[in-house]
C-alpha cells in the first residue's frame, strides 16, 4: 500500500499479554512530579532485562489528582503480577519516595485481592513505627515521617490486564529523517490515553528479533532491518533505506494500542515522502508468541 | 422509595426501646403487623400502636417523630434511612454497621457507641459517651461516621479503632479516652484531659491548646494528608462546617506518651 508516497508494508505488530498498573504521583511542583517520575520509570525500557516497561504517561493538573496539587500519571507493564509488585516496591521506595514533597496514590480502580500491587502496604515499615495509617473512603493511606515532612502513600494498587509489544517501524532514507519521523510520530502517539511508550524518547534503534547464535543471548539485533546489512540476502530493507527506528507501545487494552498505532501511522503519513519517509512497517514473531496481532492495513481502513 | 412514618399519639408514658424500629425489618411485615410490634418500655411492653401513628408504607425509610424519652432507635441499624423529626434518648444508633440514621434533634447518653458503620447524624447536641465502647468492651467504635452539629458531652470516641465523628461544637472533658486509631475532629473547644490514653489515631482540633503533658509536642508542620481528608470531608453530607477547611499547617503533639501512645493531636489554626 502506498500512502501519501510511503509504502506500508502488508505487516502486523504482535504484542503480548502483560500485566500493567498506574501509579499518581504529585508534587508542590510540576517539576518535581516530573522528577519523581522519570527516576521511578527510569531503566524501564524492555522487560528483557529491566523487570519492567514503565513510563509518564501524561501530566496532571492539580484539579486531577487526589490531593489536589500538581502530578503526573506512571504506566508500569511486567510479564506477571509478581513481578509488577516487586518492581513498583523497588521503585516507589527509591525513586518516589526520595523525591522531595512526593505523594503517591493508586491511578486504577479497586481491584480483587489476588490482583493486589503493594505501595505503602510495605513501603510503611520505613517509617520504623512512626508511621500513621487513614482509611478514607475505603482506601487506606500511610503517612511515613521523612525529613521534609511526611511521605503520603495509598496502601496498596492493583494489576490490570495490559498489552505490550505494540510497534512500528519507521524506514527513512537518512537517519535525520528517520529521527525527526520517529520524534514526530512518538509525540502524536503520547497524545493518546492509557498508553506509553517506554524507550528513551520513545524511540528504539536496536530493534531485536529472537535468539542469537550466541548460546545465553535471548535476544540479539534485527540484522533483517539494519541497513549496514541490506546487502545481505535476509535483508528486509531495500536499496533506498539508510536507517530505521522501532517506536514501541505498551498499553492498558489492545484498543489502546491499536489508537496510538494509529495516530502514528496517520502522523507519519501525514510528513509524506518528501519528508524522507520511505515506509512503515511492523515486528512481529511469525505471529506464534503473541496474542494481539495489530496488521498496519487494518488500522488504516 | 417507600417511607414509613410514626407519629407520636402524645407524651410517652416513660422510656421507651424502639431498637425494632429497623427499616428492613419492618419492610417485612404489613401495618398491622407493625402496630403490633411489642417496644419494650420498663418491664414489660406497649404495643408500637398504641404509642405512633403509622402511615406510608414500610420499605428503605423510616421516618419517626423523636422525643428524649425514645431510646436505642436505630441501634444495630444495617440499611436504610432512619429519619428523626426531634430530640432521641440514649443509645441512639448504637451497634450500627449501615445505613443512615439523621436525627435533627439532640441525641442522649452513648450514640453511635461501638457503631461499625454507616453513618449517624445528628443537628443538635450529643451527651456524654458520643461513639464510644459498649459497657466493659475494649474496642469502641469501629467504622462509619458520626456527625454532630452541637456539642456533646464527655468520653466522646471512648477507645475508638476506626471511623469518623466529627463535632461542630465544643467537646466535654475526656475525648478520645484511650483511642486506638480513627479520627475524631473537634470544630469547637475541646474538654480537659483530650486524648488521654491515647494510643494511636488523629485528634484534629481548630485552635492550639495546652494538652495533657503526656503529649510531646512536635510543633508545625505541612500535612499533605489533611487536603485528602479535606477533600474527603468536602464530599460528604452533613459534615460541620467547623470541621472544613482543614488546609495548611497543625501544629502536633504526640501522645499520649504516659502510656507509650503515638496518637496525634493536630491543631489545624
Amino acid at each position: 500500500m502506498l500512502l501519501n508516497g510511503i509504502h506500508i508494508e502488508n505487516s502486523y505488530a504482535e504484542a503480548f499479554d502483560m500485566k500493567a498498573t498506574r501509579l499518581i504521583v504529585t508534587a508542590d511542583t510540576p517539576a518535581w512530579a516530573r522528577h519523581a517520575g522519570m527516576a521511578a520509570t527510569g531503566f524501564a525500557t524492555s522487560v528483557i532485562a529491566c523487570g519492567c516497561e514503565a513510563g509518564i504517561e501524561r501530566e496532571l493538573a492539580p484539579d486531577e489528582t487526589p490531593d489536589g496539587r500538581p502530578g503526573v500519571a506512571l504506566l508500569f507493564f511486567a510479564t506477571g503480577r509478581g513481578v509488577l509488585g516487586k518492581q513498583v516496591e523497588t521503585r516507589l521506595g527509591q525513586c518516589i519516595l526520595t523525591c522531595p514533597g512526593t505523594a503517591c496514590f493508586s491511578g486504577v480502580p479497586r481491584g480483587a485481592r489476588e490482583d493486589l500491587v503493594p505501595m505503602g502496604q510495605k513501603l510503611r515499615y520505613f517509617g520504623d513505627g512512626q508511621q500513621m495509617s487513614k482509611l478514607l473512603d475505603g482506601r487506606r493511606y500511610w503517612r511515613i515521617p521523612v525529613m521534609d515532612g511526611e511521605f503520603l502513600c495509598e496502601e496498596s494498587s492493583w494489576s490490570v490486564p495490559a498489552v505490550g509489544g505494540g510497534n512500528l517501524l519507521i524506514l527513512a532514507d537518512a537517519r535525520m529523517a528517520a529521527l525527526e519521523a520517529a520524534e514526530a510520530a512518538a509525540d502524536a502517539m503520547r497524545a493518546v490515553p492509557n498508553v506509553v511508550l517506554p524507550f528513551p524518547g520513545g524511540v528504539v534503534r536496536s530493534g531485536s528479533k529472537i535468539g542469537a547464535k550466541y548460546k545465553g543471548m535471548p535476544a540479539s539485533t534485527n540484522d533483517a532491518y539494519c541497513p549496514t546489512l541490506r546487502g545481505l540476502p535476509r535483508s528486509r530493507l531495500p536499496a533506498e533505506v539508510e536507517s530505521v527506528l522501532e517506536i514501541v507501545i505498551d498499553g492498558l487494552s489492545a484498543a489502546d494500542v491499536a489508537a496510538a498505532m494509529t495516530a502514528g501511522l496517520a502522523c507519519l503519513i501525514g510528513r509524506g515522502r518528501g519528508s524522507g519517509i520511505w515506509g512503515v512497517t511492523a515486528g512481529n514473531y511469525g505471529g506464534k508468541l503473541g496474542r494481539h496481532h495489530f496488521h498496519l492495513h487494518e488500522l488504516l481502513s | 422509595m417507600s417511607v414509613l412514618s410514626f407519629r407520636l399519639k402524645g407524651p410517652l408514658p416513660g422510656r421507651i426501646d424502639a431498637s425494632s424500629l429497623l427499616p428492613y425489618r419492618l419492610a417485612a411485615l404489613n401495618l398491622s403487623e407493625i402496630a403490633a410490634l411489642p417496644l419494650r418500655f420498663g418491664r414489660s411492653h406497649v404495643a408500637a400502636g398504641d404509642l405512633f401513628d403509622l402511615s406510608g408504607s414500610p420499605g428503605d425509610t423510616v421516618e419517626l417523630e423523636g422525643d428524649g424519652r425514645l431510646d436505642f432507635v436505630g441501634a444495630g441499624l444495617d440499611g436504610g434511612t432512619i429519619r428523626v423529626a426531634g430530640p432521641l434518648g440514649h443509645r441512639a444508633g448504637t451497634g450500627m454497621s449501615g445505613g443512615t440514621l439523621l436525627v435533627e434533634g439532640s441525641a442522649g447518653l452513648a450514640a453511635g457507641a461501638a457503631m461499625r458503620g454507616g453513618v449517624l447524624y445528628i443537628g443538635g447536641d450529643a451527651g456524654c459517651e458520643l461513639g464510644g465502647a459498649l459497657p466493659g468492651e475494649r474496642t469502641g467504635m469501629t467504622g462509619g461516621r458520626i456527625l454532630v452539629q452541637g456539642n456533646v458531652g464527655d468520653r466522646a470516641g471512648e477507645r475508638m479503632r476506626r471511623g469518623l465523628i466529627a463535632i461542630g461544637g465544643n467537646a466535654g472533658a475526656y475525648a478520645a479516652l484511650h483511642m486506638n486509631a480513627g479520627s475524631l475532629l473537634v470544630g469547637g473547644k475541646p474538654g480537659a484531659a483530650i486524648g488521654h490514653g491515647m494510643r494511636n489515631g488523629t485528634i484534629l482540633l481548630r485552635d492550639e491548646i495546652d494538652p495533657l503533658p503526656g503529649f510531646a509536642d512536635c510543633g508545625l508542620n505541612q500535612l499533605p494528608f489533611l487536603s485528602l481528608l479535606d477533600k474527603h470531608l468536602f464530599g460528604l453530607d452533613g459534615v460541620p462546617p467547623a470541621c472544613r477547611g482543614l488546609t495548611g499547617r497543625a501544629r502536633r503533639w504526640l501522645g499520649d506518651r504516659g502510656f507509650g501512645g503515638r496518637g496525634e493531636l493536630l491543631a489545624c489554626v
